[in-house]
């Protein structure tokens, strides 16, 4: 298990390694798992969701993140509207499978900090139509991967197939299936499809205007669309404003403490 | 020409060429018949309105943002719903219903509700169902929390925690996408047979056999691709900087007809039948479970009574014309006259409703009107020794005007009804209407061609005499009308005025459960679940701040708090008012799970906290956040469940709720109250106005039809208080009984006056007849022309009374009323007609006197 990875809302939520010639789909996606993506990051991106009557609200995030060995530490602020400001999130996502993920919210006017349970990944996060399984790394150990029979798409991506090992994985993440078109050039997923386990919905991932910033590629642009039986419910289009890649950052910013602090 | 030298014409003209005119008509009436395939039967409370009546408009509205509010309840009992095996057999039904049942929006049980609890400093979010360990039973804690959490108590669990609610929402709207998945789930699930796919497919699989026969292949049925709509989802929207223009077009998306709700429910019963045992005893109810019931109700007593009303023509025709010609020439027109009417409704995409369920056996009992004066007067020519051409021709003169102006009123009384708001009644009068003159034009054209094709009869002294038998029994009453005229109009004056006080006692009612007998599942059901939840009918308060963000802020949430105490406290009449919830529920939750010190019930006290606790029931996603508001938190939706009573009551209720939420929530806001409850009190209350417009819109257009045909104002006026006073007398006995006015019985009126004023034109245009052309005595005149009459309006006001009260035999107690009210009702017009009619000639010509001198 890991811990939340915010980071990889905004820049990618699916990543690739430069290496696309392994032999099995499992081995491919796990290099993507593993590749470089900088020692640090800071992020700062305005989230806007749009419902089916295709009104907006606009929201900004402040996201911090740094690596330690294989392990990370992840805080969010949220940073507009007014009210929600320095109200945040903090995630310690660990290497180890065997080790539950940690995670506190922070509500600034109630000023408590609370640990939030984490078995559950299949919940949205601030109202997006990103889960917090979305956002993390890839939890390569919980699904098969397979080529999809046309491997190749039109556009040139990698066409792979994800299918949860247990009916326990498809209740910690919401899926029952999840497609993923990978670019090799870019060495990032461009496209997903989510196959929720509730019959008729799925969910529509793309990225675009990827940008490289210190040798890490970073979507400038992404959106997610929940659909239900072909008609769209709502979606997330996130707008990245500022990236940062290796800047250091205090470790006492990736605490509790950290996070009543504020940013 | 006059009118009277046309109908005779076109009467001659078809005995003259009977084939021809057979075969014209079986042709149009064959064209007008096609289109029973396009009909359907839709009872459901959406088809009640026209598209663009406010109130369906804000239904919709309301659908477009939360979707469905009439949900199907599945009750489930058992003595250990905190059970591990009870969970494991509750998520089985759950996941069954959610892949198998057709049309299905969403399903909320204890199984997938949401769920937050804090345990120490850990904050766990999730569905309730988790809960539930896999042995033994939920811990002490939790079981107390969720019996007494607003969020589920009477809304998914009973107090007593014996009964468990499955809450199944159809979908609002259909797609073709849900059409294609609803066909592979009843494929699935044994309601639809695989093979049963439609003709259209039929013809494209069958074109591409042929090709792959022809190209010397094997047939593949074709793959399903990803199709463009869904490609597009994958297109980043790049339009999200520009503003959203808003549109005021009227929604035409199409809600799930009678059909569709019905194959949803027929899934739920299949599982309903497969789950049921001891410990998991299932019941249901809700809008469309009690929708289906009384479509079932409506289906087999449409049935029933053409079929009855059919019989009971062929014998009443047969014993008082004693021609087989008689009774089968009048039930073909009569049949064929139903089906074109029908097939026309099919063409107009006109369901049958509710209400015009009552037009097939109301039409064979109007359509044989005309066949028994026109065969009557025939036969007794005929049995006088007249000749063919000259008996026609006499019948079409004595009686084919009469008949045109008494389809025209009867006509105008269906037409009355068009101006009703409420659709099914107003498609009823057009419809009606189209029936009656359509049977008028099939009698003129083939009673004289089955005449002049088939007729055998010779001279009959008997039917003469059987026939002047029925002019003796009346003329007597007629003569001393003539005589007494004071006494009668001054009985008439008496009659008014003891009918006053059952006229003011009169009420109105819609209550569907009251259809059914006592021993009805469905009444059972419903009943019993109100009486452990109240919490069969739901009633939606949409509070629109228009402003985002604008529900979020103490003040609000404490006005929401404090309007749900209000309506939960509510003691109405027979209404029970069982739980009320919004977005201010999971807003207690969150902020007394998170601050240990706040106490429950309590909401954050600044605007700040309430958004920021928000995030934390954002965690359900849009799915969760949009069944109780926008995604701008703009707008509040407030569910009020109350048991099932009659709609006079929620009339009232939605009234003072309303009153209250606007005092409660200020001018800024507009409150909007919607839902089924509120289409069917719109509903009764448009009753009361249609009938009253309807009973108005007939008198007047009868009553210039009386000025027509009498050709004198003042007498045609006065003509219509033998047609208004047996109505007015029903519907004072009617508020003397305590039998309200309902979606049958405001029927009532409009239909018996457009009959009643059937013997009036025949009598009054008879008498007319022999006064100034023959320039007879009025008592000699009044005496020849009831004696002309007599039998045909006896029989005629038999045959319809019989036909009427072939009605008592539906399974439906307001039909039944209905039918033996207006059994009633003909028989009173017949003896105002025989009395009023000759008292007021009396009167007019005493004024007429009076003025000359």
């Amino acid at each position: 298990m890991r811990t939340l990875s915010y980071l990889y809302i905004f820049c990618a939520l699916f990543v690739v390694t430069p290496s696309v010639a392994e032999n099995s789909a499992n081995q491919f996606m796990k290099v993507v798992d593993n590749r470089d993506r900088g020692k640090t990051s800071e992020i700062i991106s305005a989230v806007v969701l749009i419902d089916k009557g295709n009104k907006r609200t606009k929201r900004t995030i402040h996201v911090l993140n740094k690596k330690y060995g294989k392990d990370e530490k992840n805080i969010t602020f949220l940073t507009y509207p007014p009210r929600l400001k320095n109200t945040g999130f903090l995630a310690y996502d660990w290497a180890n499978p065997n080790k539950a993920n940690d995670a506190w919210i922070y509500l600034s006017n109630l000023r408590k900090v609370t640990r939030l349970a984490t078995s559950n990944r299949a919940d949205y996060f601030l109202g997006t139509d990103f889960t917090y399984g979305d956002m993390e790394r890839l939890e390569v150990e919980d699904y098969e991967y397979q080529y999809a029979e046309k491997k190749l798409s039109k556009e040139g991506f990698t066409v792979l197939d994800a299918t949860p090992k247990s009916k326990n994985i498809i209740n910690k993440y919401g899926y029952k299936k999840i497609r993923y078109w990978v670019d090799d050039k870019k060495k990032m997923t461009i496209k997903a499809k989510f196959w929720l386990k509730d019959a008729g919905w799925i969910k529509y991932f793309k990225v675009s205007d990827i940008k490289n910033y210190s040798g890490v590629w970073v979507g400038g642009k992404e959106q997610m669309v929940l659909t239900k039986e072909d008609k769209k419910v709502h979606s997330t289009v996130l707008l990245i404003n500022k990236v940062t890649i290796n800047k250091p950052l205090d470790d006492t910013l990736f605490t509790t403490h950290g996070l009543e602090s504020g940013r | 020409m006059n009118l009277k030298n046309i109908i005779v014409k076109i009467a001659l003209l078809a005995s003259q060429k009977p084939i021809i005119t057979i075969a014209m008509v079986v042709l149009f009436a064959a064209f007008c018949s096609v289109g029973l395939s396009q009909l359907s039967v839709n009872v459901s409370n959406d088809k009640m309105f026209k598209e663009d009546d406010p109130t369906l408009v804000a239904y919709k509205r309301f659908q477009k943002q939360f979707g469905r509010d009439d949900i199907v309840i599945v009750a489930i009992n058992s003595d250990d719903v905190f059970s591990a095996n009870f969970m494991r057999q509750l998520r089985t039904f759950h996941e069954e219903v959610e892949q198998s049942v057709p049309w299905l929006d969403d399903v909320t049980s204890l199984a997938n509700v949401d769920w937050m609890i804090a345990k120490g400093d850990l904050l766990q979010v999730g569905e309730l169902g988790d809960e539930w360990p896999t042995k033994g039973e939920v811990s002490a804690e939790i079981k107390a929390d969720v019996l007494n959490n607003p969020l589920y108590q009477n809304i998914l669990i009973s107090e007593d925690g014996k009964t468990t609610l499955l809450v199944l929402r159809a979908l609002a709207f259909e797609s073709a996408k849900d059409i294609a998945i609803a066909k592979n789930r009843m494929a699935n699930n044994g309601v639809l047979k695989k093979e049963d796919v439609g003709f259209g497919e039929k013809i494209i699989q069958l074109h591409d056999e042929f090709n792959a026969y022809l190209a010397g292949e094997e047939y593949k049925p074709p793959e399903k691709k990803e199709t463009l709509a869904t490609e597009a989802f994958f297109e980043i929207d790049d339009n999200i900087a520009k503003p959203v223009e808003s549109t005021n077009k009227v929604d035409t998306s199409k809600g799930l007809n009678t059909a569709q709700l019905n194959q949803f429910l027929q899934a739920i019963n299949h599982l309903v039948d497969k789950h049921q045992s001891d410990n998991f005893a299932i019941r249901l109810t809700g809008g469309p479970v009690i929708d289906k019931a009384h479509s079932d109700a409506i289906h087999a007593d449409v049935l029933v009574l053409v079929a009855l009303a059919l019989l009971v023509i062929m014998i009443a025709l047969f014993i008082l014309l004693r021609s087989w010609l008689a009774v089968f020439a009048p039930l073909l027109i009569i049949v064929i006259s139903v089906s074109s009417t029908l097939g026309v409704m099919g063409f107009l995409d006109m369901p049958i409703s509710v209400v015009s369920q009552a037009l097939p056996p109301l039409l064979l009992t109007v359509g044989v009107l005309d066949s028994v004066h026109l065969l009557g007067i025939f036969y007794l020519l005929k049995g006088k020794g007249n000749a063919l051409e000259v008996s026609l021709k006499e019948t079409f003169e004595r009686a084919g005007v009469a008949i045109f102006y008494t389809s025209l009123t009867t006509a105008a009384g269906f037409i009355s009804f068009t101006i009703a708001r409420l659709k099914p009644i107003s498609d009823f009068g057009w419809i009606a209407a189209f029936g009656v003159m359509l049977v008028m034009l099939f009698s003129f054209l083939l009673i004289p061609a089955f005449l002049s094709l088939f007729d055998k009869a010779q001279k009959n002294k008997q039917h003469v005499k059987r026939w002047e038998t029925f002019a003796r029994l009346i003329t007597p009453l007629a003569i001393f009308a003539v005589k007494k005229h004071y006494a009668v109009l001054g009985g008439v004056l008496l009659v008014i005025i003891m009918g006053v006080p059952g006229i003011l006692q009169l009420n109105y009612s819609h209550n569907v459960i009251t259809w059914f007998g006592e021993d009805a599942q469905i009444k059972k059901d419903t009943l019993s679940i109100d009486a452990e939840m109240k919490a069969t009918v739901p009633l939606e308060v949409v509070v629109d701040t228009g402003v985002e963000n604008g529900i979020l802020t103490p003040d609000f949430m404490a006005r929401l708090q404090k309007f749900q105490k209000y309506a939960e406290s509510l003691n109405f009449k027979n209404v029970g008012v069982g739980r009320v919830n919004s977005l201010v529920n999971p807003l207690e939750r969150i902020h007394s799970q998170l601050d240990s010190n706040a106490k429950a019930n309590v909401i954050p006290d600044t605007e700040a906290l309430i958004q920021q606790e928000i995030l934390l029931y954002e965690g359900g996603g849009a799915k969760e956040i949009e069944r109780l508001t926008d995604r701008a938190y703009s707008m509040a939706r407030i569910t009020i469940r109350l048991t099932w009573e009659d709609a006079r009551e929620y009339v009232e209720l939605k009234e003072q709720l309303l009153k209250k939420a606007q005092n409660l929530f200020g001018n800024t806001t507009k409150i909007i109250v919607t839902g089924t409850v509120d289409l069917v009190s719109t509903g009764v209350i448009d009753i009361i106005k249609s009938m009253k417009n309807s009973y108005l819109l007939a008198t007047i257009l009868i009553g210039l039809m009386l000025i027509v045909l009498l050709k004198r104002v003042a007498f045609g006026l006065a003509c219509l208080a033998p047609n208004l006073l047996p109505i007015y007398i029903v519907l004072s006995l009617m508020g003397y009984m305590g039998i309200p006015i309902d979606m049958f019985t405001v029927l009532l009126g409009g239909i018996a006056l457009g009959l009643a004023v059937d013997d009036t034109v025949h009598l009054t245009h008879s008498i007319f007849n022999e006064t100034h052309q023959k320039q007879a005595s009025l008592m000699h005149a009044v005496k020849e022309g009831v004696a002309k009459v007599a039998p045909a309006i006896v029989v005629t006001t038999a045959v319809i009374s019989i036909g009427f009260s072939l009605f008592a035999f539906s399974s439906i107690a307001p039909l039944s009323v209905f039918g033996l009210l207006l059994c009633l009702v003909m028989i009173l017009a017949l003896v105002c007609d025989v009395l009023v009619i000759p008292a007021l000639f009396r009167l007019f010509q005493g004024v007429a006197n009076a003025s000359k001198k």
